[in-house]
């Protein structure tokens, strides 16, 4: 199905952070919130192959737990983003005009910051929460999902069957969902595919920054946060959260990847 | 033909094998013929048929991929083409043979302006300084017939029409005084009258300097005014060749035939 | 070219704009009172009510728009809360460190992606194009929070060789420059590779090669002078990266510079701090965007003179 055989290694990745997301709580050794000061910063031994955090809790289970956190807020955001990216994109293209003039110039204001930094400054204003965290990714996160649209829809709507099913009389939101959305979804799921890679990247780094989850949660972020401040002591609380982000982060891209060959076959094959 | 002299450029049994997807195509069976001092040669067919893949591989100028295998021997005066040193082939390239493109948009530099690339070719070969390579350039300019040589030294391609472009291209290739020009279509990316000018200048350029010209092309039209003899390709093979007026009064192929019968019908 | 340069002006003029009115609202998206949230709930009403009438919340909506731009437009970014410095005087002096940071990680990252990704180009889906490919899906996903720690943990705890956290000589330097260049070098060695690999498909490459150019000079002088073109302008998106990715690693580094200034502000609930920070980097990226756009387009011919 796919030509390269890295799709595939990121496909059980993304199986495995799944199934460990959804079955967390059955198969974590142990509850993750657990403080056991005794066992603080335990090296990584048979029974606890992670070893032991600031707190004595499991790395392992927290990591597991982790997972959860990466996969709700990175299907939350892609898809209330993508949503009203592609609402937006699919006016701003199929209208043009001032609608389209306003939109634009919007999104030029939005990508004149850098990266994270917006995305920073609105949770510092609404205050440190995982919840923020996802207000202001998809504040941020429409953007590249309305200019994809956007851009696909002009150059969609100009052809023979469109502009047929727009002289017959169908109302324009029919020919936008039935006519055009089909045609260029696969773009955009690609894009959401690469997204989703981006938007855990966001919400670690938010959360490492000390701007998303609370202190004690187990995001992946959070937890490389509190392994750089023992890093002298316990290096190994720092090296699985990371690992883990990277893992999922990578098999994300190799998918994207894969899709874009096969469902867009006109841009360049690697 | 006086049998003590050896021909300026002999090809002897070139063959030529493309991969692609793993699969290994003829690209031209056996081609030899042989260019005499201050002769020009036509060598027609269509596209495909392996024309410009002659010429350039005349020059090593092919690159691997496609290409997976070549033999045969090209000699020029005494050395062989296909087998000698990388330096000896870079000191031939351009100062002895010298390659004519068939777009100079697509075969100048677009970052580099014209005299740049015309004084670039002079001083790879030559050891001159900037100030005469750069008299040397205005001057070839002058003689390819391109008006206000110094100020167009300055133009980048894209600044000059189609025309000047393939006169400059042409006025590089002569910069050193070649023996062997190889014009690969020069004149098929042209307007027709353009096209007729610029055919004029070659044939000047045959008299004048007595240079040695392979001139590809699918115009039988454009060939009859220039070569001395001809050859015919098709799908990498020699069907027919012979001097001009031999192959145009009695084509022994039913191909030539038509290419001939196509000619007289415009 | 003048007036492609004219039309860009005219449009960060509008952009700027429209970041300083984002940035100004940013404040007002508070949920409560920011005097309270900014000084905390045990402060006098009499400071709670100073500082509001410093800061202009007592007054309308639109006043205080007006005056935040005009102060924006004179240098005069406010005042932060607990120094009472001006915010301006704090961020200037936070600069010279991020500059460096900056510096030292688009050195790091050039150093590597250029050599990489022209060999890369030489020799296509060769043993070094494929390990550097892979290498760089890693530098892409690595996130840098990550990258950081791992290098402290190897160089600076396992072999001793280099210090960490605080700013100093130029062997303070590499580590954070390695953790905030790697993504970038990995990004921009696929771009010169596949520009390039692209480029020298072109007849022109052929042609420099009929001419009897050395193969160095063929590489160097014809194909990589246009392989650069589309490449500038990637690098101009990516300092948008590096501008981002610098405030995280000046958190892993304690680098005294503009990203840990933004974070420290946001820590202290220092608003208006904060809105100096994203102002100052904001505008530094729009600006040096603009910069490689315009690069750019002079360094094409074809647009240069078009």
């Amino acid at each position: 199905m796919f030509r390269n055989k890295w799709t595939y290694a990121g496909l059980i990745i993304i199986l495995f952070f799944i199934v460990t997301a959804l079955t967390a709580p059955w198969i974590a050794p142990e509850d993750p919130y657990e403080i056991n000061l005794v066992l603080q910063l335990a090296p990584p031994d048979a029974d606890h192959i992670m070893g032991r955090d600031n707190n004595g809790s499991d790395i392992l289970s927290r990591l597991l737990y982790g997972a959860r956190i990466s996969l709700v807020v990175g299907l939350s955001v892609v898809t209330i983003s993508g949503i009203i990216g592609i609402l937006l994109g699919l006016v701003s293209g199929y209208y043009g005009g001032w609608v389209d003039l306003i939109l634009m110039r919007i999104v030029d204001i939005l990508l004149a910051f850098p990266g994270l930094l917006l995305a920073i400054a609105l949770v510092a204003v609404l205050g440190p929460s995982l919840t923020n965290v996802v207000i202001a990714l998809i504040a941020l996160g429409w953007v590249p999902f309305a200019r994809l649209v956007r851009g696909q829809v002009i150059s969609v709507k100009e052809r023979n069957y469109i502009l047929a099913a727009r002289t017959s009389g169908q109302s324009d939101l029919r020919v936008m969902i039935i006519h055009i959305l089909p045609n260029i979804i696969s773009v955009v799921i690609v894009q959401a595919t690469f997204n989703l890679a981006g938007v855990i990247i966001s919400e670690s780094s938010l959360s490492f920054l000390g701007l998303g989850a609370p202190p004690g949660t187990p995001s992946w972020g959070a937890m490389l946060s509190e392994g750089k401040q023992v890093i002298l002591d316990a290096p190994h609380v720092s090296i699985f959260p990371g690992l883990a982000i990277m893992l999922v982060v990578l098999a994300f891209n190799f998918v994207g990847d894969g899709l874009r060959d096969k469902l867009d076959p006109k841009t360049d094959r690697k | 033909m006086n049998l003590n002299r050896s021909p300026l450029l002999q090809v002897i049994d070139l063959n030529v094998d493309f991969k692609s997807e793993g699969k290994t195509t003829a690209i031209l069976k056996e081609i030899s013929f042989v260019l005499e001092k201050g002769e020009t040669l036509g060598i027609v067919g269509e596209s495909g048929s392996g024309k410009t893949i002659t010429v350039q591989s005349i020059l090593n100028l092919i690159p691997t991929p496609p290409l997976s295998g070549i033999s045969g021997k090209i000699l020029f005066k005494d050395t062989d083409l296909l087998n000698c040193s990388q330096t000896q082939l870079r000191s031939i390239r351009g100062k002895e043979i010298a390659y004519i493109f068939q777009e100079p948009m697509t075969a100048l530099n677009p970052v580099l302006s014209i005299g740049d690339q015309i004084m670039e070719m002079i001083r790879t070969h030559e050891s001159t300084g900037r100030k005469s390579a750069f008299q040397k350039a205005v001057s070839l300019l002058e003689e390819v017939g391109i008006p206000s040589p110094e100020q167009r030294m300055k133009n980048f391609p894209h600044e000059l029409s189609g025309g000047m472009r393939q006169r400059a291209m042409i006025a590089m290739a002569l910069s050193c005084n070649p023996e062997i020009l190889l014009a690969d279509e020069p004149t098929t990316a042209l307007d027709v009258t353009i096209q007729a000018q610029v055919l004029e200048l070659f044939k000047e350029l045959k008299q004048t300097r007595g240079t040695s010209i392979i001139f590809v092309t699918h115009d039988l039209g454009v060939i009859a005014e220039i070569a001395d003899k001809l050859m015919v390709l098709r799908q990498g093979m020699i069907i027919e060749e012979g001097p001009l007026d031999q192959i145009f009064k009695s084509p022994q192929q039913e191909y030539t035939r038509e290419l001939i019968s196509l000619l007289g019908g415009e | 070219m003048i007036s492609y340069i004219i039309r860009r002006l005219l449009l960060l003029v509008f952009v700027l704009f429209g970041v300083v009115t984002l940035v100004f609202f940013l404040i007002h998206f508070i949920p409560g009172d920011p005097v309270d949230i900014m000084l905390g709930d045990y402060a006098l009403p009499a400071d709670k009510q100073e500082l509001r009438s410093v800061m202009g919340l007592d007054r309308p909506l639109l006043i205080q728009y007006k005056d935040y731009v005009s102060g924006v437009l004179t240098g005069d970014l406010g005042t932060s809360i607990h120094s009472k410095r001006t915010v301006l005087e704090e961020i200037l002096e936070r600069l010279p460190a991020s500059a460096e940071l900056m510096v030292g990680a688009m050195t790091i990252a050039l150093l590597i992606a250029f050599p990489f990704g022209i060999l890369a180009a030489l020799k296509p889906y060769g043993l070094l194009d494929s390990a550097s490919m892979f290498a760089s899906f890693l530098g892409v996903a690595m996130p840098n929070f990550w990258l950081g720690p791992l290098l402290i943990i190897f160089f600076s705890i396992k072999l001793d060789w280099l210090p960490i956290n605080e700013r100093g000589g130029l062997e303070n330097l590499i580590l954070p420059s390695i953790t905030l260049g790697t993504a970038m070098a990995a990004m921009l060695s696929r771009m010169i590779r596949s520009s390039l690999l692209e480029v020298l498909g072109e007849e022109y490459i052929r042609n420099a090669r009929a001419k009897g150019l050395a193969e160095r000079k063929v590489i160097l002088k014809h194909a990589l002078r246009n392989a650069l073109i589309p490449v500038i302008t990637i690098i101009g998106l990516q300092i948008g990266v590096l501008l981002s990715g610098a405030i995280i690693t000046e958190a892993i580094f304690d680098w005294p510079g503009l990203g840990s200034l933004l974070l420290e502000g946001i820590y202290n609930r220092n608003y208006p701090l904060v809105q100096g920070c994203i102002l100052v980097i904001a505008t530094i990226y729009v600006v040096v965007n603009l910069i490689t756009d315009i690069t750019y387009a002079w360094v094409d011919p074809r647009v240069r003179l078009s």
